[in-house]
């Protein structure tokens, strides 16, 4: 229980805290301060090439979620205090909220495939995610940490390990229930593979340590 | 009158000590019918591949109509055999997966020279296919579409004249072609052979080792007076 | 072109042992297409058989067999869940609308399922098409049951007919319970999918078959009538698996945890479409390993042309001989022959498709009652026709072997032939 604890834990300072650390360089959403990034256009409209973590709200820090909760190390793993922080903690992930401004814009963004529709040659529609695994063995991403990708064509996924680079118009979906819930889905227009030299990243987010994949 | 067939100092051997041809000059003319006399192993089948410029000679000159062969390239050489010679050998001169209207106009799908030539003569190639054939006492028409295999000898062996004739090519090389015929057929088919070649004003380079033959024709030369290889002096 | 003429005469004059490396290069070719459009109808067959659920959740066991037993009606289940525990599910606040099924029995050959009318509102197939009825409606009284489009053309039911379904084998040994006969009140559209080959009753009437058997031994005297078993209490207490549909898609993965998660009961929530992924990445190999099986054959066939052409040669040495005397250039030789073997290869590619389209009409009712994967006569996919004309190419290629030697003998033999 406390190694799981712990896992979470560390999920959320890769999530909360450095976006957090780096809040005095990252400016306006529009402007980037990462070397690399091209403008790049489609269809005339600008494409922003994005972080995962431009999709969380500032706001949406460890201490906003937890609020006054204790910290979890003090807590007994078969305490029934901590079962219930956890579910207060999922349930907190499960229904992050979304950040407003994102909805409408033309985005490009690495990811991995979770597929939903296809017709068994080609994807339709798939969940797009930050890193490996969310589906299979290890914890979910928080709700504004996964896109509901439609791409009509279809593109052909070979196998789950290969990061993609998606670049499409972003949209905020709201189910309108009694949980009044957001989410961000997005119209694909091209999908391509996401190059070699970033695959270590990838795999050392895996393993827990630093970095999201765009850096 | 330009030469047809000219060789000079002719000097060929499969290897350099055993030189097997050795030609100092040997001329045949325009219209010129010739009968060479040759025994078997004497180099004659050498010679008609030296002379259709499929081998190329050790040493000398061969000249077709003016033309020295040496001057062209193995592809020119091929071409110029298509357009200007014609071949009878002793038997299977046919392609047995074709009737006897296909054989016959063969030559005249390798060489443009000659389809032009019937064409210009007879209308179009069929029609000088058949004419020829009629030349060689073969009119039935049905026959045209015969599949070769169920021709006689002496059938087939016309055939192969009017195919070697088609589009009139202003040699015929004849290697034996009436050894496989029986005597009767013998007589005919050389007839018939001298009167289309006069028609057509072809030289006839006539090979064999039977002398009876001798006698159809005006020029006969024997290959083992010509040859001057140590064997022969 | 003349060329062309002279391959094709000569290859209908040589045509028994052409017909032979037809067949040769034929039956290759169809091994290599089949394995492939195999490989891709039953990827497509399976993908299109379930369509919009987010999760899947059954008893756990693994994600692969879970799929398998629940939507293909492959293998079994290891155990079932609680009915409770369903419950809570899908009172859960993220979770739209539930499905439970039930396995486990079968009318002759064919699987019956227990469900509740939420499955032909729920269920969908293809790109999100629904279930539709051919004939009458879904099952509402306690004995009626709904028919796919296969059981009820194989067996010859109509609405209206009476099917006695039975727990385990069939009719014969159960001759008693012909009292609690079920009737045909629907027969759904052909699918194409497993749902084809499955009787439909409510989780209540699959209740109510097992009465008996839930009792053990019959006590010798008191059967349960068909009536009195309706009056009693049928509620299921457990169910094989239950489909789901969430409110927010991206909540699906929470969800998926806190299934997995939930102490109570070992349950596992699968993505369908992950699940199906997974499984495609086991059979990758063995998919693999086949196209280079049939690879090799091809090769073989190629090589089997390779030498027919080559033995013929040197019979044809002849007519080689002939072709330079009425003027064929020497590459010209080479170049026949290299067509032969291109016409060759390009006849049996022809008549490998052929043999295609023969064996999928044979073989595709069998599969798609055996195996439920139903392999239509479709055109071929641009992937298959780049690897026919890569056979093609190879066959070409292989030609330019005998060709050389042809172009060889031509050049030594010159026109004289030793007869």
């Amino acid at each position: 229980m406390k190694v799981l604890i712990r896992t979470l834990f560390l999920w959320l300072a890769v999530f909360c805290f450095i976006p957090v650390v780096q809040a005095e360089e990252t400016q306006a959403t529009d402007q980037k301060s990462e070397p690399k990034t091209e403008q790049e256009a489609f269809n005339g409209e600008v494409v922003n090439e994005l972080d995962w973590e431009e999709l969380m709200p500032k706001n949406f820090t460890l201490e906003s979620i937890l609020g006054d909760l204790d910290s979890p190390d003090t807590l007994d793993d078969l305490d029934p205090a901590a079962t219930q922080y956890m579910d207060q903690l999922m349930a907190a992930l499960a229904s992050a909220p979304v950040v407003p401004e994102m909805g409408g814009k033309m985005v490009k963004i690495p990811g991995f495939v979770v597929p939903v529709q296809g017709d068994g040659i080609n994807v339709t529609e798939f969940f797009l995610v930050p890193y490996f695994g969310a589906c299979i063995h290890v914890p979910p991403p928080p709700s504004n940490q996964i896109i509901y990708v439609r791409f009509e064509p279809g593109t052909k996924v070979e196998n789950l390990y290969d990061a993609i680079w998606v670049t499409g118009k972003l949209a905020i979906e709201t189910t309108a229930h009694e949980l009044a819930s957001s989410g961000y889905s997005l119209e694909a227009f091209v999908i391509e593979p996401y190059e070699m030299e970033y695959e270590d990243e990838a795999a050392e987010t895996e393993a827990g340590a630093e970095g999201t994949p765009a850096q | 009158m330009q030469a047809a067939i000219e060789l000079d100092n002719l000097r060929f051997g499969w290897t350099a000590e055993t030189p097997l041809l050795s030609i100092e000059r040997f001329k045949v003319d325009r219209d010129e019918r010739l009968f060479l006399q040759g025994e078997s192993g004497s180099g004659k089948s050498t010679l008609l591949n030296l002379v259709g410029g499929v081998l190329e000679p050790n040493a000398g000159e061969i000249r077709l109509l003016d033309m020295g062969l040496h001057s062209l390239s193995k592809t020119r050489r091929d071409a110029f055999r298509a357009d200007h010679i014609g071949f009878i050998f002793q038997m299977f001169n046919l392609l047995p997966y074709l009737n006897v209207l296909d054989n016959v106009t063969l030559p005249c799908s390798f060489s443009r020279n000659r389809r032009d030539r019937a064409v210009l003569r007879d209308g179009s190639v069929e029609g000088a296919a058949q004419r020829l054939l009629g030349h060689l006492e073969l009119n039935d028409p049905a026959l045209l579409k015969r599949p070769v295999t169920e021709l006689s000898m002496g059938q087939q062996q016309r055939v192969a004249v009017a195919r070697a004739l088609i589009g009139a090519p202003e040699i015929l090389i004849a290697d034996e072609p009436t050894s496989a015929l029986d005597v009767s057929n013998r007589d005919r088919f050389i007839s018939l052979l001298l009167q289309e070649c006069e028609v057509l004003e072809t030289t006839l380079l006539f090979v064999s080792h039977d002398p009876a033959l001798r006698s159809h024709f005006d020029r006969v030369e024997n290959l083992h007076h010509l040859n001057q290889t140590e064997a022969n002096v | 072109m003349i060329l062309l003429r002279l391959t094709a005469r000569s290859l209908w004059h040589r045509r028994t042992t052409a017909l032979l490396t037809l067949l040769t290069i034929g039956v290759s070719v169809m091994l290599l297409l089949g394995v492939e459009k195999v490989r891709t109808e039953t990827r497509t067959s399976f993908a299109n058989t379930l369509s919009g659920t987010d999760l899947i959740v059954g008893a756990r066991s693994g994600q692969i067999q879970l799929l398998l037993y629940s939507i293909f009606r492959m293998g079994d289940a290891t155990s079932n869940i609680s009915w409770q525990s369903y419950q809570l599910v899908a009172k859960h606040r993220q979770v739209a609308w539930t499905v439970p099924i039930s396995l486990g029995d079968s009318h002759k050959g064919y699987r019956v399922l227990g469900t509740n009318q939420d499955y032909f509102k729920h269920y969908k197939y293809g790109n999100r098409i629904p279930l539709s009825f051919e004939q009458g409606r879904q099952f509402d009284a306690l004995y009626d049951v709904v028919l796919g489009a296969d059981v009820a053309e194989k067996l010859g039911y109509k609405l209206g007919s009476k099917v006695v379904v039975a727990h385990g084998i069939g009719n014969a040994s159960f001759s008693k319970h012909e009292d609690k006969p079920f009737t045909v009140v629907g027969i759904l559209e052909r699918t194409g999918t497993p749902v084809d080959q499955t009787l439909h009753l409510s989780l209540e009437a699959l209740e109510a078959i097992h009465i008996d058997w839930k009792a053990g031994v019959r006590i010798p005297g008191t059967n349960v009538s068909a009536e009195e078993a309706a009056k009693m209490q049928l509620q299921p207490k457990q169910i094989t698996a239950f489909l789901v549909g969430v409110k927010s898609k991206v909540a699906t993965f929470h969800l998926q945890r806190s299934i997995n998660n939930y102490r109570k009961e070992p349950m596992l929530a699968i993505l369908p479409g992950v699940a199906l992924q997974q499984l495609w990445d086991m059979v990758g190999i063995a998919e693999k390993a086949l196209m280079l099986v049939s690879a090799l054959v091809v090769v073989a066939g190629l090589v089997g042309m390779l030498t027919v052409i080559l033995t013929s040669l040197n019979e044809r040495r002849r007519e080689l001989a002939i072709l330079r005397s009425v003027g064929a250039r020497a590459w010209q030789i080479l170049l026949l022959l290299t067509l032969e073997s291109a016409l060759l290869t390009l006849l049996g590619v022809g008549f490998g498709i052929l043999l295609l389209y023969l064996g999928i009409l044979l073989a595709q009712p069998v599969l798609a009652s055996q195996i439920g994967v139903f392999i239509p006569l479709s055109a071929l996919t641009f992937y298959q026709w780049q690897l026919l004309g890569v056979v093609v190419v190879c066959g070409t290629l292989t030609g330019l072997i005998p060709g050389y030697r042809a172009y060889r003998y031509s050049v030594a033999d010159g026109m004289t032939i030793r007869v």
